[in-house]
């Protein structure tokens, strides 16, 4: 049910990945998006491939794991690769009608299909290897500079781990409701779109009801421990850049190198 | 209805890191018309075990028989069965989303296809068994105080009029007064339904009065079952997993060790003063 949802959830593990530095991970997270659309030829996604397969080791995350996590987004991925497949220009393969199939198509849609598949993957593993404290903590540190034009560097933190923080929990709500209306027999995927659409409200309205109860609650938690802001507020655990984040640093240097240089084997696309 | 268990295991999230095995092993038979209390600590099982009960959850292992049906993990015969077995969750409150209390009651009725007419006999019967007044009817349930929440909910369940009646701790966080209320109401539905009824609770002093028989779950294992005084002669197991028998019972013991020869099975304050008046002549 909705617990297969995996997609920025924490993996705990004790793994050299797990203690590296939130903002060198946040960083080169950044960088990896960007390289992703570099690449432009299959040579590139199947080192992509293997770099995965070794960061799952090294980070003790296990790739079926990390593969679950994929399966909300096959829809995603099944219509963009339609898409391309169909509406892509050039020497045709295939026809019937207005449906083409062109060579150029396939290559296109492959590659789609491919890209989405590493950006999720890629950036999953910030979110499997860093629990949202960490993370926003990160995020809070790297936003610093912005502060002075104007950022609200903290309250952007701030509002993101409270998301982060909620999701796990407004998601247990929701199977907690949903398998309270189905013990009075509700029927929730049974009928026509609108039959549906309608069989949501038992779940939505108590799941607002709740959330809106939640955040009044821990508004009133907050202010009676006299939290105001970020101004001069310090961390329990500080954020150290250490020897093992210069050493990841390199690692994740000459992979982007080696996956760049693949681009000279010629270019599919 | 009757209800045999045999072998059931649950596992929670099975090859994740975070699995957890909230069920093992369990056995247990309820006859017909029993009143049982299933108590446990916190984390003990005891809301996985009921969900198995209604079709919620399927186990991992073993056997499930509700009356004619068999549910186990490969085969579950779980079509309609919410409406044979009704299960009252924890905070039940927390489900109420209907305009009014009239319309949230009639949502299970409804689903089961009832015609208006029994359906509206229905609404008015539960709510009259729970002990809400039918002016009430027309307001919305998010204007109620919590105690009449929970009934409302309650009422939502019953008037599927279930043959199995299942109440995931429905006292948690009322008050004394609140409590009495609903667990009487509870009692008086049993009899008058003729409905087999599983109270889950933490409260010893709750079962003692209001239970026939009990099931006490530690670490989704099945420690004791039988009735009130077989469950309580075993008071060491009792304390052993953190839970204990209620207060009196121990007073009673203890007179008893001291040698005066009072009646030994006294689970309620009730009893035990007309134990005590007995032992006075
Ligand atoms: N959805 C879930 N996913 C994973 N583990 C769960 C889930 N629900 C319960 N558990 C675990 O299963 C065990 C039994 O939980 P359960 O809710 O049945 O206990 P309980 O006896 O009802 O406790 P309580 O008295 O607090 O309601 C607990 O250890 C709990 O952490
Ligand atoms: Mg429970």
């Amino acid at each position: 049910m909705l617990k297969d949802i995996t997609i920025g959830q924490y993996y705990p593990s004790e793994s050299v990945v797990h203690k590296l530095d939130p903002r060198l991970k946040i960083i080169l997270t950044l960088v990896y998006i960007v390289a992703i659309f570099l690449i432009r030829n299959f040579w590139g996604f199947l080192l992509l491939a293997v770099l995965s397969i070794l960061l799952c080791k090294v980070s003790k995350i296990p790739v079926g794991f990390l593969l679950k996590g994929l399966k909300p987004l096959a829809v995603l991925m099944v219509i963009t690769a339609l898409l391309n497949l169909f509406m892509t220009d050039g020497k045709i393969l295939w026809q019937l009608g207005f449906l083409k199939i062109t060579q150029e198509g396939i290559i296109l849609s492959a590659f789609m299909l491919l890209r989405i598949l590493f950006l999720v993957m890629g950036t999953s593993f910030l979110t499997y290897t860093t629990t949202p404290i960490t993370l926003t903590s990160g995020i809070e540190s790297l936003l610093k500079p912005f502060s002075k034009i104007g950022v609200p560097s903290h309250e952007i933190a701030m509002m993101m781990s409270i998301a982060l923080r909620f999701i796990p929990t407004l998601i247990e709500e929701t199977d907690k409701i949903m398998a309270a209306q189905k013990a009075r027999g509700a029927a929730l995927s049974e009928g026509n779109l609108i039959q549906r659409a309608k069989s949501l409200i038992p779940i939505l309205i108590p799941l607002f009801v709740s959330a809106f109860r939640r955040a009044d609650e821990l508004a009133i938690a907050m202010e009676s421990r006299c939290y105001h802001g970020g101004d001069d507020r310090t961390k329990m655990k500080e954020l150290k850049y250490g020897k093992r984040d210069t050493i990841a640093l390199f690692v994740f240097a000459i992979c982007l190198t080696g996956m760049l240089m693949l681009n000279l084997l010629g270019a599919s696309l | 209805m009757k209800i045999t268990v045999e072998n059931l295991s649950y596992i929670y999230a099975p090859g994740t890191p975070f699995e957890k095995a909230a069920l093992r092993d369990i056995n247990f038979t309820i006859e017909s018309g029993d009143f049982v209390g299933l108590i446990g600590h916190s984390g003990s099982g005891k809301s996985t075990l009921v969900q198995h009960l209604n079709g919620l959850v399927k186990p991992t292992d073993g056997t499930i028989r509700i009356g004619e049906r068999v549910i186990t993990g490969k085969h579950a015969d779980t079509k309609g069965l919410c409406f044979t077995v009704g299960l009252v969750f924890q905070y039940p409150e927390q489900q109420l989303f209907a305009e009014t209390i009239y319309q949230d009651i009639a949502f299970g009725p409804s689903n089961m296809g009832l015609s208006p007419a029994e359906i509206d006999l229905r609404v008015r019967t539960a709510m009259d068994l729970v002990g809400l007044s039918p002016d009430l009817m027309e307001k919305s349930p998010f204007s109620i105080s919590g105690g009449q929440k929970r009934r409302v909910a309650i009422a939502g369940v019953l008037a599927m009029e279930p043959k199995v009646l299942i109440l995931d701790e429905p006292t948690a966080g009322l008050d004394p007064k609140g409590r009495d209320e609903i667990l009487n109401s509870i009692r008086k539905i049993h009899k008058q339904m003729d409905m087999t009824v599983i109270l889950v609770s933490h409260s010893m002093e709750d079962v003692a009065k209001y239970c026939d028989k009990l099931l006490v779950l530690n670490e989704g294992e099945v420690v004791l079952s039988g009735t009130l005084a077989e469950v309580f002669h075993h008071a060491d197991t009792l304390t052993d997993i953190g839970l204990s028998v209620p207060q009196v019972t121990l007073a009673v013991h203890k007179l008893r060790e001291k040698g005066i020869e009072i009646a030994e099975n006294v689970f309620t304050v009730s009893e035990a003063i007309s134990a005590i008046m007995k032992l006075r002549g």
